[in-house]
């Protein structure tokens, strides 16, 4: 009797990484999913893996604020020479504004300006493609580049993307084109916090697919 | 004959020495040396093997014909996984329908026969399962589309987290952001282009000069810390559990 499965044994911690951003596929994705479907031991490294990378998605794009934020709690002690509790005057207050602008200047624009929300890459993926969860998740208040693989689509010239909310309210519409083996869907309009649908259709409004979008 | 899940060490796991609470992630990874030895996980099961492969071959033929006990068995041993599967793709709403569902589905196709190899037992049932998911997508996004308005009666699953896990969150936040402050601008944004923009660990290392060695320890090292905070503050059973096994240094 000849078995043949690609893992014989244990995944290690970087094929679950791997399948929790939904990069494996093929034969690999296969074998990791049957493996799933009798290994409570790696289920629980999977599980591992999809919160970890939430964590650090979600934390990574609100770092600068955060670090910004806290810099400036540490510096304004300082300044007025009093606990941060404290009540001071407004001439204290005023001094303090200069004496802050004065050590800030050095720190340049990255201080002064409020930081840039970089754009974000999402990607998803119909589970036709045999990968990637039904939700896929994205920071709420930044710009967002969302890509499917052409594979998960007929093939058509132009594509219309359209994001709703959870009620089918539309957020934001755009026209794409296959580029590179994918669609790329460039979204200036920054989510709040929520549950999003994205929309794939044809120019003559043929609902393709949705995809499940999470902005936290 | 009984058939049981799989049992085995784990393969292939890197250990990454654990730091204190109080030990910083410390100076770039550029210049560190990786410290990679083999463990394994006594708690990991058995891998599947040979023998594995022939109890499922007796037990669809058992299924097949009828024998009592033989759904309870099949139901043993899949149930958790199928559950794990749903749950991760379709979310927890009506989990237990949905799985018994896949199961029905399951055991009515090996009884009419389609499971023509039954050593392939674990591929039909992924294959039934992943279309399973597909279809309960299908008609969600067909039956959202046709609906217009919505009846006041209709009970809706709310999307947000409860308060326990939203404090949870944001305290995991919190440690994450501590674990990024300690370290130097570029490993920062190895680590922003990963997890944040979803680069490939081949794209990092090759726009910015990494080796793989020093890409996963970056990561490894990240991940340990995080760990080590979160073993004193979280305290949320499910995440705990894998902290612990984290803070021991399984992962990498």
């Amino acid at each position: 009797m000849e078995i043949s499965l690609v893992f014989q044994e244990h995944p290690n911690d970087d094929v679950w990484e791997e399948y929790a951003f939904g990069r494996l596929s093929g034969d690999e994705l296969d074998a990791a999913d049957e493996h799933l479907l009798l290994c409570e031991h790696c289920q629980g490294i999977l599980a591992y893996a999809d919160e970890y990378r939430r964590f650090m998605k979600y934390a990574t794009a609100r770092f600068p604020e955060a670090h910004a934020a806290s810099r400036w709690q540490k510096v304004l002690p300082f300044v007025t020479g009093a606990p941060a509790g404290r009540l001071v005057s407004a001439g204290t207050v005023a001094a303090a504004c200069v004496a802050a602008l004065v050590w800030l200047a050095p720190q340049g624009s990255q201080w002064m300006s409020t930081p840039k929300a970089v754009a974000v890459s999402v990607e998803l993926q119909s589970l036709r493609a045999g990968s990637a969860a039904a939700m896929s998740h994205a920071p709420a208040g930044h710009p967002l580049d969302l890509s499917i693989s052409a594979g998960d689509v007929p093939p058509s010239g132009r594509y219309r993307v359209e994001v709703v909310t959870s009620w089918g309210e539309p957020v934001w519409s755009g026209m794409v084109d296959v580029n590179g083996g994918g669609l790329k869907a460039h979204i200036g309009k920054r989510l709040t916090k929520g549950t999003y649908w994205v929309r794939l259709y044809t120019p003559s409004s043929e609902l393709l697919a949705e995809y499940g979008l999470r902005a936290e | 004959m009984n058939v049981t899940s799989p049992g085995s060490k784990h393969h292939d796991v890197d250990v990454v020495p654990a730091e204190t609470d109080e030990t910083p992630m410390g100076d770039s990874i550029a210049d560190a040396q990786p410290a990679e030895t083999d463990a394994e996980d006594p708690d990991a099961p058995e891998a599947i093997n040979a023998e594995t492969y022939a109890g499922w071959v007796e037990l669809v033929e058992r299924i097949r014909s009828g024998e009592a006990g033989s759904l309870e068995e099949l139901y043993q041993l899949f149930s958790k996984g199928i559950r794990f599967y749903l749950c991760r793709q379709l979310g927890p709403q009506e989990l237990d329908d949905k799985v018994h569902d896949t199961f029905v589905v399951v055991v009515q196709a090996i009884q009419r026969g389609e499971l023509r190899e039954p050593q392939r037992l674990m591929g039909f049932v992924r294959t039934i399962v992943r279309r399973q998911v597909a279809a309960h997508i299908d008609r969600v996004v067909h039956s959202r589309k046709e609906q217009v308005e919505l009846d006041p009666s209709i009970r809706l699953a709310d999307p947000r987290e409860n308060p326990e896990a939203n404090a949870i969150f944001h305290q995991n936040t919190e440690l994450i952001h501590r674990v990024l402050s300690e370290l130097n601008e570029r490993d920062r944004e190895i680590l922003t282009r990963f997890y944040l923009h979803e680069q490939s660990q081949e794209q990092i290392c090759s726009e910015m000069s990494l080796t793989e060695t020093q890409f996963r320890l970056l990561k490894s090292r990240a991940k340990a810390r995080f760990g080590e905070l979160g073993k004193k503050k979280i305290s949320q059973k499910s995440l705990q559990a894998v902290f612990l096994r984290t803070s021991a240094g399984l992962f990498h």
